[in-house]
C-alpha cells in the first residue's frame, strides 16, 4: 500500500494533532519506539534508478533488510545478522537473483542513515483492530560525510491491505480538516536533501548539454572536467577497493580523457597536450594490472559454470594465485596513487581547467559542432577504411587495431552526443555498440586465453599446481578457443553491418545537419 | 514460495495455535507471511481480530473470477496476511465435487502465494476433499499430535492414506500439547520407534498462555514471548526451517 508523509512546520502543533486524531478516530497508545534505518544502494544508484529502495532496519544482534518499490510496497525481505555488503551475501532464493540482477558486481554502499524516534499512533476499529498505521515521526539523517542532520518533524500514515476505506477516512481527516498537505517526497528523498545529496548524483557517463555554436576550447574544456569529476569521485571506493567498478570507471575517465586530448587536435597548446596525454598515460598503464586481475577474478565464475562440478574444486588454486597477484597490484597502484607524480599531476591538471579557455590551436575558437562533425567524420573513416577489409583470415592485430578505431569513434560521439538530437545519433550507436561488443568478447576470449597459460607457468614454475589443476586449465583454453572462432564470425559479420553505405548515410545526414546548425549558429552570434 | 500446511484429522490437537504462531515468528524474522484460515470455525481469523467473511463464502474461493489477494487482509503485525475464514466453508466439501474443482482451489491458492515467502494453511480437522486439496499444494503438512494412544492411531491412518494414495507430501508432525507430568505423555514422546513415522524433535509443552490467545487475540509469541510454550514454537520453527531445507520425499 502507499504511504502518506504529512510533512510539520513550526506552525503546527504535534500535541494538538494527535489530540484532534484522537477525538476523531480511536487510537490504540502503544508508547514511542526507536529505530535505525540504512538505505543502501549502489555507488551509481542502480536501485534507485530501477524504482526501488533497499533499507536495513536495524534490530537486536541483526537487521530487517527490505527491497520496496518507491510506493512502500515491499518487493523482498530477509532477516540477517548484518547489512549486505554485496548482493551476493543474502541467502540463496529470489531476493538474492533479482538484486543481483539489478546490482551485478556493485557494492551496496549506505546512502543516509536515519534515526527515528516514533510515537505510534495507529487507528483501530471496534475489534480493537489495526485499520491503519500512523505514527509522529521525529528523527536525524547522517550522509556518507558522518554530518548528522535534524528531519522535519512528520507525521507517517500506512494504509493496510483490506481496510483501505479506513485508510482513505483517515487521509482525508489529516488533509480537509487538518490541512495537512501531502508531501509528494518519499522518506530517503527527504533524508538525502537534509544531509545535502540527491539521488542519482552519479551516473558513469558524462551528461553535458553542450552548444554547438560555442567555442571548441571551452567546450572540451568542460568535457575534460566532467571526466576528471569522474575520476576524482571514484578515487576513495578504488582506493578501498570497494568494488571493480570504481577501477574501472576511474580507467575509462582517464582513457577518454586521453583519447579527448589526442582526437581534438590543434585546440590547446601542443607541448601542454603532449604532456599531459604522457601523465594520462602514465595513469592508465597504472591501473591496467589490477583492473586485468579484476577481470580475470571476475571470469573465475565463468570458468566454473564451464566446468563439471568435480573439476570446479581444481579452479581453487587459480583463484588463490590471482587474489595475491591482485592484491600485489592494488598495493602497487596505491603506491603510484600517493606518488608526488600523481599529486603534481592533479595539481596541474585542475590549474589548467580553471584557466581561462583560449587555446592558441586553429581550432579552439572554431564552433564544436563543425570541428565535432569533421574529428567523428575521420574516425568513422578510420573504422571504415579497417573494416571493409576484414575476412576470416585478418590477423588477430588487425582486429585489435579496428576496436581501438571504434572506441575512438565511440568515445567522440559520446563526448558530443548532445550535439546531435533524435533517433539517428541512437541508432548508430546502438549499431556500433553491438559491433564494440563482438570486438571486446573476441579480445577478451583472446587476453583470458594468454592470462591462462601464463598464470598456468606462473602456478608450475612456483610448484602451487598439481595435475588435476593443469588440465583443468588446458581444458579451460580448448574451450575459450572454441569459442574464439565463433566471435570472429560474429565480428565479420557486425562490421559488414556497421560500414555499409546505410550507416555511412545515416552519420553523413546527421553530421552535415550538424555543421550547418553550428554555421549559422556562428553566423548569429 | 512454501506452503505449509497445519493439519490434523483430529481436532483440539493445537493446528490453529500452531498455524498462527509459526505464521508470527515467520513474519517477524522478516518473511513475506500468509495465513489462509480454511477452517469455518475461524478460530485463526479471531485470533488476529479479523472479521470472519469472505464476500461469496466458498463458492468465490473456489470458482471466484477475482484473485484471492482481493480477499486478504493485513493483520497487525507487518509482514503477514490473512486470508480470513468464512462460515460457509462448512460446505467446501461440497463444492469440490470434481478434481477439476479440487485443482481450481490449489491453483488459486498458488497464485496467491506468489507474493509471499510462506504460506500457512489452517486446516479443519477431518479427512475430506478440501484435505485432497490441501495435500496437493502444501509442501508440508506440520501435524500436531497430542502424545496419546488415540492420537498416535490418527496419525498412523493419515500416514496410511497418504500412502495409500500415493501422496508425497512431507509429513512433519510435532509432539504438542505436552504435559510431562503424565506417564502416558513420557511414554509415547519417549518411544519414537512406537510412532508410524519421525516425529520433529521440539514439543510444545501444554500451557495455559496458548489458551490465554484467544482471550487476548493475539499471537502468544506477540504477547509472552518468554513463555515456555512460546519459547516452544521458536524452537519448532528453527526446526522447521531446517527440516525444509532437506530434499523433498521421494515420490516414488
Amino acid at each position: 500500500m502507499s504511504r502518506h508523509t504529512y510533512l510539520l512546520d513550526p506552525s503546527h502543533s504535534a500535541a494538538g494533532i494527535v489530540s484532534r486524531l484522537a477525538q476523531r478516530f480511536t487510537i490504540r497508545r502503544t508508547g514511542t519506539g526507536t529505530a535505525v534505518r540504512t538505505y543502501l544502494d549502489t555507488f551509481d544508484w542502480r536501485l534507485y534508478r530501477d524504482s526501488g529502495l533497499l533499507l536495513s532496519d536495524a534490530r537486536d544482534g541483526s537487521c530487517l533488510v527490505r527491497w520496496d518499490r518507491f510506493d512502500g510496497r515491499c518487493r523482498q525481505r530477509a532477516s540477517l545478522p548484518a547489512p549486505p555488503d554485496f548482493a551476493r551475501d543474502l541467502p540463496p532464493g529470489g531476493f538474492r537473483e533479482a538484486l543481483q540482477a539489478v546490482c551485478g558486481i556493485r557494492r551496496l554502499l549506505p546512502v543516509v542513515r536515519i534515526e527515528r524516534r516514533s510515537e505510534r499512533l495507529p487507528v483501530v476499529d471496534h475489534r480493537d483492530k489495526v485499520v491503519a498505521r500512523l505514527s509522529l515521526d521525529r528523527g536525524t539523517a547522517t550522509g556518507p560525510t558522518r554530518r548528522r542532520r535534524r528531519l522535519r518533524p512528520a507525521l507517517r500514515l500506512v494504509p493496510m491491505t483490506g481496510y483501505e476505506r479506513a485508510g482513505a477516512g483517515v487521509r482525508r481527516f489529516l488533509e480537509r480538516d487538518l490541512g495537512l498537505a501531502p508531501g509528494a517526497e518519499g522518506e530517503l528523498d527527504l533524508a538525502l536533501a537534509a544531509v545535502g545529496r540527491q539521488p542519482c548524483d552519479y551516473a558513469g557517463k558524462i551528461e553535458l548539454s553542450l552548444d554547438p555554436a560555442d567555442r571548441t576550447d571551452r567546450t572540451m574544456k568542460r568535457i575534460l572536467a566532467a571526466l576528471w569529476e569522474t575520476m576524482q569521485v571514484n578515487e576513495d571506493g578504488l582506493r578501498r577497493d570497494l568494488d571493480p567498478e570504481f577501477l574501472h570507471d576511474f580507467r575509462v575517465a582517464v582513457r577518454r580523457t586521453r583519447s579527448c586530448l589526442g582526437q581534438v587536435r590543434e585546440v590547446f597548446d601542443d607541448t601542454v597536450t603532449r604532456y599531459f596525454a604522457g601523465e594520462f598515460a602514465w595513469l592508465g598503464g597504472l591501473t591496467g594490472p589490477p583492473r586485468d586481475l579484476d577481470v580475470h577474478l571476475l571470469n573465475l565464475r565463468g570458468y566454473e559454470a564451464d566446468l563439471p562440478a568435480s573439476a570446479r574444486g581444481d579452479l581453487v588454486p587459480l583463484a588463490d594465485h590471482l587474489r595475491g597477484r591482485k592484491q600485489a597490484a592494488h598495493r602497487e597502484q596505491l603506491a603510484g596513487l600517493d606518488s608526488v607524480r600523481y599529486r603534481r599531476l592533479k595539481r596541474e591538471w585542475r590549474r589548467f581547467l580553471e584557466a581561462d579557455a583560449g587555446g592558441p590551436g586553429a581550432n579552439a575558437s572554431r564552433p564544436v559542432g563543425e570541428v565535432a562533425a569533421e574529428r567523428i567524420d575521420r574516425a568513422y573513416a578510420r573504422v571504415r577504411k579497417r573494416g571493409r577489409s576484414l575476412s576470416a583470415e585478418t590477423p588477430a592485430e588487425t582486429l585489435h587495431e579496428l576496436r581501438i578505431a571504434c572506441k575512438k569513434l565511440r568515445y567522440l560521439i559520446e563526448f558530443f552526443r548532445s550535439l546531435f538530437a533524435g533517433g539517428p545519433v541512437s541508432a548508430v550507436i546502438s549499431a556500433l555498440k553491438r559491433l564494440q561488443d563482438d570486438l571486446g568478447d573476441y579480445n577478451d576470449l583472446q587476453v583470458q586465453q594468454r592470462e591462462l597459460r601464463d598464470t598456468a607457468q606462473e602456478l608450475f614454475s612456483a610448484g602451487g599446481a598439481n595435475a588435476p589443476v593443469m588440465l583443468t586449465m588446458g581444458r579451460l583454453v580448448d574451450r575459450l578457443e572454441s569459442r574464439e572462432s565463433a566471435a570472429r564470425r560474429r565480428v565479420v559479420e557486425q562490421v559488414g553491418r556497421f560500414v555499409s553505405a546505410r550507416t555511412r548515410a545515416e552519420l553523413g545526414r546527421l553530421l552535415a545537419a550538424r555543421a550547418e546548425t553550428s554555421v549559422s549558429g556562428r553566423g548569429s552570434s | 514460495m512454501r506452503v505449509l500446511a497445519t493439519y490434523n484429522i483430529k481436532g483440539g490437537v493445537g493446528k490453529t495455535a500452531a498455524a498462527v504462531n509459526l505464521a508470527y515468528l515467520a513474519a517477524a524474522a522478516g518473511s513475506r507471511t500468509l495465513v489462509c484460515d480454511l477452517d469455518p470455525q475461524g478460530a485463526a481469523t479471531y485470533s488476529f481480530r479479523i472479521k470472519m467473511k469472505v464476500r461469496g463464502g466458498g463458492k468465490k474461493l473456489i470458482h471466484g473470477k477475482r484473485p484471492l489477494g482481493r480477499y486478504v487482509r493485513e493483520t497487525d503485525y507487518e509482514g503477514l496476511d490473512l486470508l480470513p475464514a468464512d462460515f460457509s466453508y462448512r460446505h467446501l466439501d461440497l463444492l469440490l465435487d470434481s478434481p477439476k474443482y479440487v485443482r481450481r482451489l490449489t491453483s488459486r491458492i498458488r497464485v496467491l502465494g506468489r507474493d509471499y515467502d510462506y504460506v500457512f494453511l489452517d486446516c479443519a480437522p477431518s479427512l475430506s476433499l478440501v484435505s485432497e486439496a490441501v495435500f496437493a499444494v502444501a509442501d508440508a503438512l506440520i501435524v500436531p499430535t497430542i502424545p496419546t494412544t488415540l492420537s498416535r492411531r490418527t496419525l498412523r491412518q493419515l500416514v496410511r492414506h497418504l500412502r495409500q494414495h500415493r501422496v508425497t507430501v512431507r509429513l512433519l508432525p510435532f509432539y504438542s500439547m505436552v504435559d510431562r507430568r503424565r506417564t502416558l505423555h513420557r511414554r509415547i514422546c519417549d518411544a519414537p520407534d512406537e510412532m508410524p513415522c519421525p516425529v520433529l524433535a521440539t514439543e510444545i509443552p501444554y500451557a495455559s498462555a496458548v489458551e490465554q490467545m484467544s482471550a487476548r487475540r493475539a499471537p502468544l509469541c506477540g504477547f509472552a514471548r518468554t513463555n515456555p510454550a512460546a519459547r516452544a514454537y521458536a524452537g519448532l520453527w528453527d526446526e522447521l526451517v531446517r527440516r525444509l531445507q532437506d530434499p523433498p520425499p521421494d515420490p516414488s
